[in-house]
């Protein structure tokens, strides 16, 4: 038996090399890796060694659904729709597994400060909200809540120092390359027109960065690229990958990607893939995100309403921007025929896998469509929750963060 | 070429020959089909039956891995969704479930050891199967009990497990 194990820096956990170790950790749920540091030193170090937390890293477990409360007649709405706001949780892990040991409402951050907030993004493991103190005044927020759900950590965002008429706010983070998260902020004056600032918020100074669009000179393809885009009202999806923060702007009728990075300045403008041909009027961008390391972007064609064509391009070369198409797929063979206008969302695409959970607003049903097996099976139904809803990924993440001050 | 099943032996640590079907332990174990690939050109041309030396694994957990082999890779078995934790609905096991849940129902360093060779061998699906059963045996643990269970030493300081627990106090 002797020599049968290799022995690496940190080994000597349960008898095992560090590899199979992190395997078996990885598989662990909800805070107990963080509770394993006490077992031994062994056991702390490989836990904390920063090189191992993209192994830990969680897969996506659930998802925090926003609903409104019950539908009100046309002159109500507004009055108090921050006051109508209710949270829940599906569980995406297995039957047999345990509970998971999350706060399905946020209580931890509603309840016990008074704060009303409501979802706007999440990015690997935070959740990013927006607040506001006068009900009726959605769109002018006060300022954001960036939240761990898991350790329940919280900090409170203030507004950006400059407001135009309509803002889009997008989280980014990831733990892998630091514990800091930031604020990105696009803000038009009114609806269809161009871009015309661009605000960076960071954890680690606490400040709102002036407008960077004016302090930058981008060459080439990106030279005055906010001349040529605005906002879509409707497309809000971003995606925090290889350091970038890609979202979605529009120009010339069509989706183009933005890559930002951290400090603001726009890196590069991505074609949309699937609507070059033509015969694109139909078509438009029903998902955008990140799997399995890559962009993905799913087209909604839609030539006739009971009938859509869903395809799903991966940006397998980031720097080519060559799209590969991964998956066509009916809507017929995700829904069957449900003989009136097809009415769905697609939510999120899985993390680690070829999963698309997409949101039925015909049947109130979240279904999962795995592109491998081309199967269709419904998850969850919203029976009690008829109403526009909004989704945030669950992805648990275990470290308590300095950026977040807060923690009930 | 030949009709009939080619097999291979394999010899455990401790000296015991196993006899396996090549094509299924072939499926199974990245490890030996690139001993088998190695081999093949030198016994082309001869009847003689390979054994390959497996240094690393007891016949005792060999025989354990091979039953599991067998079950999972031979290509009259298998029918089915492999494991999905989104679609694995109560009533609508994998046939192998059951199979599986037997398999890693053993002491800890049984299991310990089937991790062991499961990773040498480089079989995904039984590493994955034995990782979880460690992770399922870790879950709900107290800290005592993960020590005693893994027979691991306490090597803090108490003044040092003061400090390890008050900084992670909030996860208990």
């Amino acid at each position: 038996m002797e020599g049968c194990s290799k022995t690496t820096a940190g080994a000597g956990v349960a008898g095992l090399p560090d590899d199979p170790v992190l395997e078996i950790l990885s598989r662990v749920p909800a805070k107990s890796v963080c509770r394993f540091k006490c077992v031994s030193k062994a056991w702390r170090d490989l836990i904390a060694d920063p090189n191992n937390r993209k192994r830990l890293r969680h897969a996506m477990q659930g998802l925090f659904v926003q609903t409104y409360a019950d539908e009100l007649d046309d002159e109500e709405l507004g009055k108090d729709d921050l006051g109508r706001i209710r949270f829940r949780f599906i569980n995406l892990t297995a039957v047999r597994s345990v509970p998971l040991d999350i706060d399905p409402c946020f209580s931890f951050l509603t309840e016990m400060t008074g704060i009303k907030a409501f979802l706007l993004d999440s990015c690997n493991g935070l959740i990013l909200f927006g607040q506001s103190q006068d009900p009726s005044l959605l769109l002018l927020l006060d300022g954001y809540i960036v939240c761990n759900p898991t350790t329940r950590q919280w900090s409170a965002v203030p507004a950006c120092g400059s407001r135009e008429a309509i803002s889009h706010t997008y989280l980014a983070f990831d733990p892998v390359v630091s514990s800091h998260f930031h604020l990105v902020q696009l803000q038009i004056p009114d609806v269809q027109e161009n871009v015309v600032s661009l605000h960076v918020y960071s954890s680690e100074t606490g400040t709102w960065s002036h407008n960077q669009i004016d302090k930058q000179k981008e060459q080439g393809q990106l030279e005055g690229w906010h001349h040529q885009f605005t906002l879509d009202p409707l497309q809000h999806q971003c995606a925090f990958v290889n350091g970038f923060l890609h979202l979605i702007v529009w120009g010339s009728n069509v989706h183009h990607i933005l890559a930002v990075d951290v400090q603001g300045k726009a890196r590069r403008m991505i074609t949309v893939p699937g609507l070059a041909d033509g015969r694109h009027e139909h078509n438009f961008v029903c998902y955008f995100g990140q799997s399995q390391g890559h962009l993905h972007c799913m087209i909604l064609e839609s030539a006739d309403k009971k009938n859509v064509e869903l395809s799903t391009w991966v940006l397998q070369d980031y720097d080519t921007q060559e799209w590969v198409l991964k998956n066509t797929v009916n809507s017929l063979d995700v829904f069957g025929d449900m003989g009136g206008v097809l009415e769905f969302q697609v939510i999120y695409i899985h993390q680690d896998c070829n999963l698309v959970f997409i949101f039925d607003q015909l049947n109130y049903e979240l279904v999962a469509y795995d592109m491998d097996r081309k199967e269709a099976s419904v998850i969850a139904t919203l029976e009690d929750d008829k109403t526009q809803s909004d989704f945030a990924r669950y992805i648990p993440y275990f470290s308590e963060s300095p950026a977040l001050t807060n923690k009930y | 070429m030949a009709s009939e099943k080619k097999v291979v032996f394999l010899r455990s640590s401790d000296g015991e020959a196993f006899e396996v079907s090549e094509e299924v332990i072939s499926a199974a174990s990245v490890t030996i089909k690139g001993m088998i690939d190695e081999e093949s050109p030198s016994r082309a041309d001869t009847a003689a039956t390979t054994t390959l030396a497996i240094p690393n694994v007891t016949a005792a957990t060999l025989s354990r891995v091979l039953h599991y082999v067998n079950k999972h890779f031979d290509a009259a078995a298998v029918v089915g969704r492999p494991d999905d934790y989104i679609f694995c609905a109560p009533g609508d096991e994998h046939p192998l479930a059951r199979f599986d849940d037997d398999f890693v129902d053993v002491d800890n360093d049984t299991l310990i050891d089937l991790v062991h060779a499961a990773e040498y061998l480089h079989i995904k699906k039984l590493f994955d199967l034995t990782c979880k059963a460690v992770a399922d045996k870790l879950k709900g643990r107290t800290i005592d009990q993960i020590r005693e269970t893994f027979g691991i030493v306490n090597d803090y300081t108490v003044e040092e497990e003061v400090e390890v627990y008050r900084e992670n106090s909030w996860a208990f």
